[in-house]
């Protein structure tokens, strides 16, 4: 048990610019690693008058987490000497319930290795599961590296109840591993932090993150504190044991009160609380024997995708393996013979993601990624060098987790892009590989002089339509020499970009490009436009080439290259939920989206280094979770503030999102801009009455709102106030 | 019903019915009230937050405007934006359920949600003449 308090320091996010914090000098920072301490700072907080917010691995780039006077650390994320609420909380065995436990003992899960069905899919309830009590400073890697090792170091409630199956069938059934059932497509936010903010992956049969907490410990303004349950659930057993809750948890300060609710509304809004509630010490998960994933992605346009989601299937169009092209069937009957049956079963993963840049006539390339679980057991799953699940070497063990760049399968392409929808991460990784989509550009600009025309099929005929051409047609007798003078500037670019190797991120290096083809002399703008949107094709396709591998489920779900530093202070993020039934609805923003950056293109040369991804969910039972649909579908827009066309594009989409029209619902972790108005209309619709019954909840742990401590400029702008 | 916010131009594009059609506006600044929608007929301008439109034909029999079904289709068209397609079936529930009975085609007038591409656009592509099929 022990606190820290900073004093007067800078106060950042993980994507704020380095030079300028979002805020420079806060008084007082708490650091705390235990339940007991954050009591204390809660309790002593009315008394001082300042308000507090708790915060955790700072990940998040919304306001959310900012306080307006003092914050209140989980891992604080600045310095390595602080408390850190990090890890394993009180073991279960120490809280569960006699009749919890009764049920896990008398229906263990079935062994990792022995799984030929996804563990995620087999319903909510206890059975084919475990629990694991983390601490709410725990980030997302650590916790799956934690869960990963459990074999070796199992809890005392898997200890007991394998001390139940000794000498039967299902003897060690407890041992572990254990994973999450879905992810974001990062790892370095707190577990509590991406959940309570909504966050979500692409598993679209299975909730948010959320939905797998089945109990809080929450400390509100003031001190008091709340073990809450929900009191319905699949679990259908209360998680904790009142006695034994009150034994750990009731003398932890004698001069605050403990208290123990099992009430759907209190908890599913405390889950996705957005900070308002309080601190959360600690949480309970539901989570399954560990599995593998295999990952499948094929290149396609956007026109084509957006025909089938607008078909009566809608997204469910993409619920098996998905192939196209020319070589479609040749394709197919490969996957097949390295994957057998996965091909005809429904795979739980979705993922379309979109150039910005247009080729051909206003089409965009996408990128299809779907995902099955594979078994263990399975010779794809395994490392033929290690023998050990693929990427578990790589991204799972204490050593490596969140210390290593994004598992690369051993036979993909170099560099064919993230495994995961965080594709800022990609946008800021190494740019070095950008010399060789020049190299392919140039090459291909160097044929057309030989050929004195554009062949078919070729890299510069894939980009660019035939037309009128009365741009290309002006040029006349200059077209040669217009075109050796870029492949000259292409060539001493490429050159500059190699000798500047690592050091520089793909954002910079695709700004640079932007730059350095806008100041080639005697080319028309329109030229360069062209030139510029077969690179960005090029560069597109790079990243979201055709891939087909299987790996841990952790490797594939957590894509982020943690060695990458150069995104500090560039990147600009929202993430906009709709109603996945109304395809018309969400592909007209997209399409919006689309011509905006188009239209930039071409009126101002100005490109945007990012993408759009669209990735589908079930409905969360939060109360004010924005994946609020029965079928939700994320559109995550990302740029780097680097390259001139990346902000002003995601602002028009932030402003497209908040028209009544289109009235998207925007993630509690990514910028929010949303006013207390948009945010009534968005979830307090009848019959759900979503907003109001958060908001009842939040003036039954608030004393009717009198404890104000938790408040903040973010709450009172979205309307997440008692009122 | 259909639900629209902003300025917008309301035009039939399509009108396959035995039965007169109209629609009925509600919430506009200027624009509240029955229009009757004959193929190709335009209403400009039609503005408010929370502009309602329902439909409905007149049955002959009874001489009384009957309420239609609607249903509701949004799009984007580069050429000139936000669309909202309005899909009507009259006469339920005894109605053929084709939703081709009445089409109006609902455009955006606001600049928020104009097409930046509208009007025109530079020529960015290839003349066929510099174009081969193989090498």
């Amino acid at each position: 048990m022990t606190t820290d308090t900073l004093n007067h320091v800078e106060w950042r996010r993980f994507h704020d610019p380095i030079l300028t914090p979002i805020r420079s000098d806060v008084a007082e920072v708490h650091c705390a690693d235990d339940a007991a301490d954050i009591i204390g700072i809660c309790h002593a907080r009315p008394a001082t008058g300042v308000k507090l917010k708790a915060a955790g691995s700072h990940w998040s780039l919304s306001e959310s987490t900012i306080s307006d006077d003092s914050a209140l650390e989980t891992n604080w994320p600045a310095a390595d000497v602080v408390p850190r609420n990090t890890g394993l909380a009180v073991d279960l065995l120490d809280l569960i319930s006699n009749q919890l436990f009764n049920f896990l003992a008398n229906n263990p899960p079935t062994a990792p290795n022995a799984a030929k069905v996804d563990p995620c899919l087999g319903g909510e309830d206890a059975r084919n599961c475990f629990f694991i009590h983390l601490k709410s400073g725990t980030r997302v890697y650590e916790a799956y590296s934690v869960m990963d090792g459990m074999a070796a170091a199992p809890t005392k409630l898997a200890q007991a109840l394998n001390a139940k199956l000794v000498g039967g069938p299902n003897a060690g059934a407890y041992d572990g591993p254990w994973a999450f059932m879905t992810l974001g497509g990062a790892g370095g936010q707190t577990v509590f932090g991406a959940l309570t903010t909504g966050t979500q992956g692409g598993d679209f049969r299975q909730r948010p993150i959320s939905d797998a907490v089945v109990a809080v410990h929450l400390v509100t303004d003031g001190g008091d504190h709340f073990w809450i349950e929900p009191r319905s659930s699949p679990i259908e057993f209360p998680l904790a044991d009142d006695a034994k809750l009150q034994a750990v948890y009731g003398g932890l300060n004698p001069d605050v009160h403990f208290h123990i609710i099992r009430d759907n509304d209190v908890f599913h809004s405390v889950v996705v609380g957005v900070g308002r509630f309080g601190v959360v010490v600690s949480m309970v998960l539901r989570v399954v024997p560990q599995y593998c994933l295999l990952e499948h992605r094929r290149l396609a346009d956007w026109s084509d995708i957006k025909a089938t989601l607008k078909g009566p299937a809608r997204h469910h169009a993409f619920d098996f393996a998905f192939f196209t092209g020319p070589n479609a069937v040749s394709d197919k009957t490969d996957f097949d013979s390295r994957f057998g049956e996965t091909a005809a079963t429904q795979n739980r993963f979705l993922q379309i993601a979109i150039n910005p840049a247009p080729h051909l006539h206003d089409d965009h390339r996408c990128g299809v990624t779907q995902r099955w679980f594979h078994p263990n057991t399975k010779p794809e799953a395994i490392d033929p060098n290690t023998n050990e699940l693929r990427g578990r070497s790589e991204r799972g063990t204490p050593a490596v987790a969140g210390k290593t760049s994004n598992y690369e399968p051993p036979d993909s392409p170099k560099d064919s892009g993230s495994s995961s929808g965080t594709f800022i991460s990609r946008a800021c990784g190494n740019g070095s590989f950008l010399v060789g989509v020049l190299r392919e550009v140039l090459k291909a600009i160097e044929q057309v002089i030989v050929d004195n025309a554009v062949v078919a099929g070729g890299v510069v005929a894939g980009a660019i339509a035939v037309g009128a051409g009365s741009v290309v047609a002006a040029v006349g007798a200059s077209l040669c020499p217009m075109l050796a003078a870029i492949v000259v500037a292409l060539a001493a670019l490429a050159a500059a970009l190699d000798a500047a190797g690592d050091d520089t991120s793909l954002a910079e290096a695709a700004d640079t490009v932007i730059k350095a083809i806008d100041a080639i002399p005697g080319v028309p703008t329109e030229f360069k436009v062209m030139l510029l949107r077969i690179v960005f094709k090029q560069l597109f396709e790079s990243q979201q080439s055709n891939r087909d591998y299987a790996a841990i489920s952790y490797a594939v779900m957590d894509g982020h290259d943690y060695l990458d530093r150069s995104c500090f202070g560039n990147a600009e993020s929202i993430e906009i939920f709709f109603d996945a039934s109304r395809p018309d609805v969400y592909c007209s923003f997209v399409d919006a989206v689309l011509a905006f950056e188009a239209a930039q293109e071409e009126s101002a040369m100005q490109f945007t280094v990012g993408y759009i991804s669209l990735r589908y969910v079930r409905g969360s039972r939060a109360l004010i979770a924005p994946a609020q649909f029965l079928e939700t579908v994320a559109i995550e827009i990302s740029g780097i503030r680097d390259a001139a066309g990346s902000v002003p594009f995601i602002m028009n989409a932030v402003k497209l999102a908040r028209n009544p029209m289109v009235a998207g619902c925007f993630h509690w972790g990514q910028f929010n801009p949303l006013t207390r108005t948009e945010v009534e209309k968005l979830y307090g619709a009848a019959p759900a009455l979503r907003l109001s019954r958060w908001r009842n909840s939040l003036r039954q742990l608030t004393k009717n709102g009198a404890l104000d401590g938790f408040s903040s400029k973010f709450t009172r702008q979205v309307g997440l106030e008692p009122f | 019903m259909a639900r629209l916010c902003g300025k917008w131009t309301l035009q039939a594009i399509g009108n396959d019915a035995g039965w007169q059609q109209r629609i009925v506006i509600s919430g506009s600044i200027a624009h509240d009230g029955p229009h009757v929608m004959t193929l190709w007929a335009s209403i400009a301008h039609v503005e408010g937050k929370d502009i309602d439109i329902a439909a409905q034909a007149l049955n002959p029999n009874s001489n009384t405007w009957v309420n239609s079904l609607m249903q509701e289709v949004m799009n984007w068209d580069n050429a000139s934006g936000l669309q909202v397609r309005l899909n009507i079936d009259d006469n339920p529930p005894n109605g053929d359920l084709d939703f081709n009975d009445l089409v109006v085609l609902c455009t955006a007038e606001n600049e928020e949600l104009a097409s930046p591409l509208a009007g025109p656009r530079p020529d960015l592509t290839i003349p066929e003449r510099y174009f081969k099929r193989h090498r």
